[in-house]
């Protein structure tokens, strides 16, 4: 080949330093747009406009301007560089975590993931290496690729995998609709009809997104999903923590964490991994001076999934209420009430030992001016149930569908819903908005037979006896047609709730000085898990809360842990926005199946990729063309 | 007796004839043998040029030199665009060809043309000394010497030919089949397969009752394929469509155990895509009809083509489904449909110029490697004769690209991926298909065929012309602005948003609901100047005005994936030497001998790795 000119190919970026070991860590961007790229990102000089080979400091930012990290870049003019590209090494702390982050928001803003040598391969076309050189590159390519796929095929395994390939099989019948149209319109076969078209990119885009949001769960879940135990000094964090990891003691290592100098303590529970934030500052034998503790405790609060709220008397409840006052909406908190067998219990009738049975401890709940004592929500729900639960959630009716699309991501008046709630009992509730303890079940033709209405009306009951749960019942009828009042019989049915909640707040102001579970603590729909640290009484369900919080975090049952399967799956799902917008317009299906082959190609990365052959063989297979 | 020539081909139906008209063309020394000289260019099949995806394949073999458009042009009894509806890049060209005309037409050109002689003979032997072409032998056992040889022998090596339980050699109803070359090309290494194809019955067009069946006229504004001054049609006659229905199907099945393709006789693999109407019947059971086109096949003839009809069983049961046809009750045949068998060579034994890899200088074009139809056998045969010419004059070889040409699409695949059933062009096959419109085959490739020396300069100049009024037009969009007061009122008639601002002709014209048709009207003064234009340039600037996004995202993908098509491969690469290549890559490689980076990342089994890997050592 001769000596081709630089020509900046699209911008690519890889971290450049070994996973998970070093200080620091360094991922390097290369190519055309780098440095407008990176300084989207960056705050600090525009690279730009710096000379080449300089250093400079700033910080990463994610768009709404949370620090991720505070960096050096270096800045390499072409052909100045490694590639001969415009490039950027950006040096961050090693955590895998920050350097995820990192190029998690890199991708976002255009670059792309850089395959297995393809830095090297870029600088060896622009003429930066000899042939000896280039062997031994070639023979690393062919190992790292060969790691990478196994490391592919590992997390493929399993929902992820089949999920995908049935995407892939519809967009496959979908374009192959769309192609039968074009190169067989004279032939006398019917075609895609474009309402379906469009219901079929939405449930498409229906199914990729949780899969795209699972990324960060799936992110943390690697990493370790990040807890903070907060509470004033001496209410036993220290030894909570150290009861915690006790434990598990087979398990728990400390590694070097994502800043200088912390040291991270890591459990697992279930398969589920936590990493405890700031657990230096814990274990600090003396009393923090208060407003370095309540600045560090700020911190680690910002930085943790789950905020553990700890505290032992209505003082020190106070302290973590003002802390917790100021928490973003969907930060998961536990409030857990430590040293009970000193305190709890002398003042609190709690639920006694036969009513509360070995493994579902009681959490208790004032009501009223008594203290009613409901089952916790936190649960070992059976495996069967689970599984129903995971079931349905797969199989939803439309009407389920369309209430979650109005229901979903706090769209309601900021309202948390899940949907296909299981209970221990074995029900499992079409929603559940847990902080309001409001249920909401549609029927569909099975609910009108009379049977039918006896359980439900039973159920409805039982779920009120036990959990405080209110059940509010549509028919899919009402979900469809009257979509409107349906959603405003709902928010009064939540409403009502919430006047219940204000109004017993105002009935029992002396309650929160007398009893430790006061509705001070967040009123009704929070749950106080009480435990002892010293004698590890409620150890098991403080625990069971903690990886119940995790797993409602993931709105699928698959999780995308990739950074590379995430990033096609962005642009898939982006292409197949393209489709949308392009059937609004009303254009033509050629264009639509440049979109649609798009989308084909970015989940072809993933599960292999399609050729116009198979969309050729799934037409022949399905329709009789042929003069 | 014979001079020794630079190129002989073998065979005078589409291929051959484009290939030995492309060679004599840029000045070769040509020798056209065929079995019988009074079936040159013979529509085999349906008398009917282009469709979906072979429409565009005809103006590239126009817009390159060729004569396939033109002789369509001069030929045709019905003009449709097919797909107005969709977009500009679906927008295909097909015509009724008169037969006879058709066969006439390709052999007047070939008579006049300089350099072309002729010779009625079969071949039998391939004469090779150091795997070099030395000539051929034929059946008369004479030795023609000559440079290099171009095989197009459609479906006459060892054609079988199935009509019921009788079948016989041919290579098309009434001639022979042609044999010795196969088991000449076997020994020689080559591998061989079969393939089947088939055609349906002809029958008196007084015999039918138009009345029962829909006609389908022309377009009322015909069109036409070539890029250079032919007349347009006048005068048109319509086809028509008419269903099969149950009646049909069962007396069909009363032939089924008569069938060849069910009885197994029939070995080679037929294409999904032309299936024969016992097949669509047998496997779309639940399909209560099937659609027949009824077409004329010519201007002066009463034959009529059935097509939908194609079907191997015996003749007797062909004749009484037919009768139950609407329309058809009272039909009289005139000849059978068939079924045919014939040998190919799977293509991937050749290089993409469609020089085999074997054997220097020589070429293969057409159905020999396994595709179908006139318009992928012509787009072959041009481009074997070409390249034909090229290796004798020892000159570049040509070969188009994706990214170029439905002609590279085509090659590039066979090439590359081989087929296992004939091999027709669909758009689907394209990944640039928004590049490669009919409208735009002269700008894409008559340069390059008047740089070879194909194209006349008459037709670079229109391409010139055309080009620049293009531009000047998109200009001339851009800086026309209009008032709201101007303009609003109307666009509220043509149901498309008012203006608020002062907005450029351009932008109008980029909304759905408007054509240069309604800019006229709102720019009077724009009308009479259009008027001076080639209503192609016009054609072509509201297509770059409308599509422009989706135009540029393609054109960027091929940037995108142009370096690797540029990257080429040393021929005789040693992939044993690189001990990176995954294994299945590498034995993939080895047989495919890739030309370009590009093409082995097209091949199946060559993962993304051993690209990075090849890219590598090919680096220097």
């Amino acid at each position: 080949m001769n000596q081709v000119p630089i020509q900046q190919q699209e911008a690519i970026c890889a971290v450049a330093t070994p996973s998970g070991v070093g200080a620091i860590g360094v991922i390097r961007v290369s190519g055309q747009g780098t440095f407008d790229l990176v300084h989207r990102i960056f705050r600090g000089r525009h690279p730009a406009q710096v000379d080449s080979h300089t250093i400079h400091f700033g910080t990463i930012r994610e768009a709404d301007g949370t620090l991720v990290d505070e960096v050096l870049i270096s800045v390499f003019k072409s052909p100045r560089s490694f590639t001969k590209e415009d490039v950027v090494e950006i040096a961050c702390h090693g955590s895998d975590y920050v350097i995820r982050q990192i190029l998690k928001l890199l991708v976002q803003q255009g670059a792309r993931l850089a395959r297995p040598g393809e830095f090297t391969q870029r600088a060896f076309l622009n003429g930066q290496f000899d042939l000896v050189q280039a062997e031994a590159v070639a023979d690393l390519i062919a190992a790292d690729s060969a790691a990478s796929h196994r490391t592919a095929i590992n997390q493929l395994r399993g929902g992820f995998s089949k999920k995908l390939a049935a995407l892939r099989q519809e967009l496959i019948h979908f374009a192959s609709l769309v192609e039968l149209e074009l190169d067989f319109g004279e032939e006398d076969v019917e075609f895609a009809q474009r309402d379906d078209l469009r219901r079929l990119i939405l449930d498409l885009l229906r199914a990729i997104a949780p899969l795209v949001e699972s990324f960060d769960y799936g992110n943390a879940l690697k990493e370790g999903v990040p807890v903070a135990i907060i509470g004033a000094p001496n209410v036993g964090k220290s030894t909570l923590l150290n009861a915690l990891l006790n434990e598990e003691k087979a398990i728990v290592t400390a590694i070097a964490g994502t800043t200088r100098d912390v040291i991270e303590d890591t459990m697992v529970l279930d398969g589920l991994k936590f990493r405890f934030i700031d657990t230096a500052g814990i274990r600090e034998t003396t009393d923090l001076v208060e407003s370095i503790g309540i600045e560090r405790s700020r911190q680690a609060m910002h930085k943790a999934d789950i905020v553990l709220l700890l505290f032992d008397s209505d003082e020190t409840l106070a302290d973590v209420q003002a802390l917790a006052a100021d928490l973003p909406a969907d930060k998961k908190v536990l409030w857990v009430r430590n040293k009970v067998d000193l305190t709890a219990r002398r003042t609190v009738p709690g639920p006694s030992p036969s009513r509360r049975g070995e493994k579902s401890p009681f959490s208790s709940k004032e009501k009223g001016l008594g203290v009613e004592v409901y089952k916790s929500l936190i649960q070992k729900i059976p495996e069967p149930v689970l599984e129903n639960a995971r079931h349905l959630r797969q199989t939803a009716t439309e009407a389920e569908v369309l209430l979650w699309e109005l229901l979903r991501n706090r769209q309601l008046n900021g309202w948390k819903f899940r949907r296909q709630y299981p209970v221990e009992e074995g029900f499992v509730l079409d929603f559940f908005c847990a902080e309001y303890r409001l249920g909401i079940e549609l029927d569909g033709s099975v609910h009108e037979e009379t049977d039918q209405r006896q359980y439900d009306t039973a159920r409805t009951e039982e779920l009120k006896r036990l959990y405080n749960i209110d059940v509010i019942r549509f028919t899919n009828q009402e979900v469809f047609y009257d979509t409107e009042l349906a959603l405003a019989k709902l928010v009064e049915a939540v409403e009502a709730k919430q006047g219940l909640i204000q109004k017993k707040e105002k009935q029992s102001p002396l309650l929160s000085k007398q009893s430790p579970f006061s509705s001070k603590e967040k009123g009704l729909g929070v749950e106080v898990i009480p435990i002892s640290a010293q004698t590890q009484q409620g150890l098991d369900a403080l625990k069971r809360a903690l990886t119940a919080q995790v797993l409602s975090q993931s709105t699928s049952d698959t999780v995308v842990t990739n950074l590379r399967h995430y990033e096609q799956l962005v642009k898939a799902s982006e292409a197949l926005q393209e489709v949308l917008t392009g059937l609004d317009l009303g254009i033509t299906g050629d264009f639509l199946a440049q979109d649609i082959r798009l989308a084909l190609h970015h989940l072809g990365e993933i599960t292999g990729t399609i050729v116009s052959d198979d969309l050729l063989a799934n037409i022949f297979s399905k329709f009789c063309i042929g003069k | 007796m014979f001079p020794k020539y630079d190129v002989i081909v073998v065979g005078a139906g589409h291929a051959g004839c484009e290939a030995a008209a492309a060679a004599a063309n840029m000045g070769s020394k040509v020798l056209l043998i065929t079995m019988n000289m009074q079936t040159i260019a013979q529509m085999s099949c349906n008398p009917a040029m282009g469709g979906v995806a072979k429409g565009q394949i005809v103006r590239e073999v126009d817009a390159l030199g060729g004569q396939s458009g033109l002789v369509s042009d001069r030929t045709m009894i019905q003009f449709r665009m097919l797909n107005r509806s969709k977009g500009p890049a679906m927008w295909s060209p097909r015509c009724q060809s008169d037969r006879m005309l058709f066969a006439n037409e390709w052999r007047a050109i070939l008579e006049s043309t300089p350099n072309v002689d002729f010779w009625q003979d079969t071949v039998r032997e391939i004469l090779i000394k150091d795997n070099r072409v030395q000539g051929v032998k034929t059946s008369l056992g004479l030795e023609i010497a000559s440079s290099a040889v171009v095989l197009t022998n459609g479906t006459f090596l060892n054609g079988l030919i199935h009509i019921g339980e009788k079948n016989f050699g041919g290579g098309r109803t009434g001639e022979k089949a042609a044999t010795g070359l196969t088991e000449q090309l076997s020994a020689l290494g080559f591998e061989a397969g079969r393939m089947k194809t088939g055609t349906p019955p002809r029958v008196d067009g007084r015999s039918l009752d138009y009345s029962r069946m829909e006609e389908q006229p022309g377009d009322e504004q015909p069109g036409k394929f070539s890029y250079k001054d032919t007349a347009p049609l006048l005068k048109q006659r319509s086809c028509w469509i008419t269903y099969t229905n149950d009646k049909v199907h069962e007396v069909l099945r009363t032939g089924f155990d008569k069938s060849p393709m069910f009885s197994g006789r029939i070995k080679g693999l037929g294409p999904r895509y032309c299936p024969s109407v016992e097949d669509k019947i047998n496997r779309f059971a639940d399909k209560d009809r099937h659609q027949i086109f009824v077409e004329p096949e010519g201007w002066n003839t009463v034959e009529v083509y059935v097509n939908g009809f194609s079907t191997s069983l015996p003749e007797d049961v062909q004749y009484k489904a037919l009768k139950e046809i609407p329309g058809f009750e009272n039909v009289r045949m005139f000849r059978p449909g068939y079924a045919i068998e014939y040998d190919f060579f799977p293509p991937t034994q050749l290089k993409l110029t469609l020089e085999t890899q074997r054997v220097a200088n020589l070429f293969f074009a057409g159905q020999i490697n396994g595709t179908t139809g006139y318009e992928e056998a012509a787009c072959q045969g041009l481009m074997a004769g070409m390249n034909a010419h090229q290796n004798v004059h020892e000159k570049d070889a040509v070969i188009l690209k994706r990214s170029e040409a439905y002609i590279g699409v085509l090659i590039d695949d066979l090439v590359n991926k081989g087929t296992e059933e004939p091999y027709r062009m669909f758009t689907s096959r394209a990944e640039y298909r928004t590049l490669l419109r009919q409208d735009n085959a002269d700008i894409r490739l008559t340069p390059k065929g008047h740089a070879l020396g194909l194209a006349d300069a008459e037709r670079l100049t229109n391409v010139a012309k055309k080009v620049a009024q293009t531009d000047e037009l998109i200009q001339e969009l851009m800086q026309a602005k209009v008032q709201p007061e101007e303009v609003n009122d109307r666009l509220e008639d043509w149901t498309t948003a008012p203006i608020r601002e002062k907005t450029s002709l351009y932008q109008l014209l980029k909304r759905p609901q408007l054509s240069m048709e309604q800019i006229k009207v709102l720019q009077p003064r724009f009308s009479d100047w259009l008027g001076t234009l080639k209503p192609e340039a016009i054609e072509q600037a509201e297509i770059h005005v409308k599509y422009d996004s989706y135009i540029e995202k393609e054109r960027l993908m091929v940037e995108k994936m142009g370096r690797m098509e540029d990257l080429m491969i040393i021929q005789n690469f040693n992939y044993d030497g690189v001990a990176a290549l995954s294994f299945e890559g590498r034995e993939k490689l080895k047989r495919a001998r890739p030309q370009t980076i590009g093409q082995a990342s097209r091949i199946s089994g060559v993962s993304p790795s051993d690209i990075s890997v090849l890219m590598i050592y090919l680096g220097r």
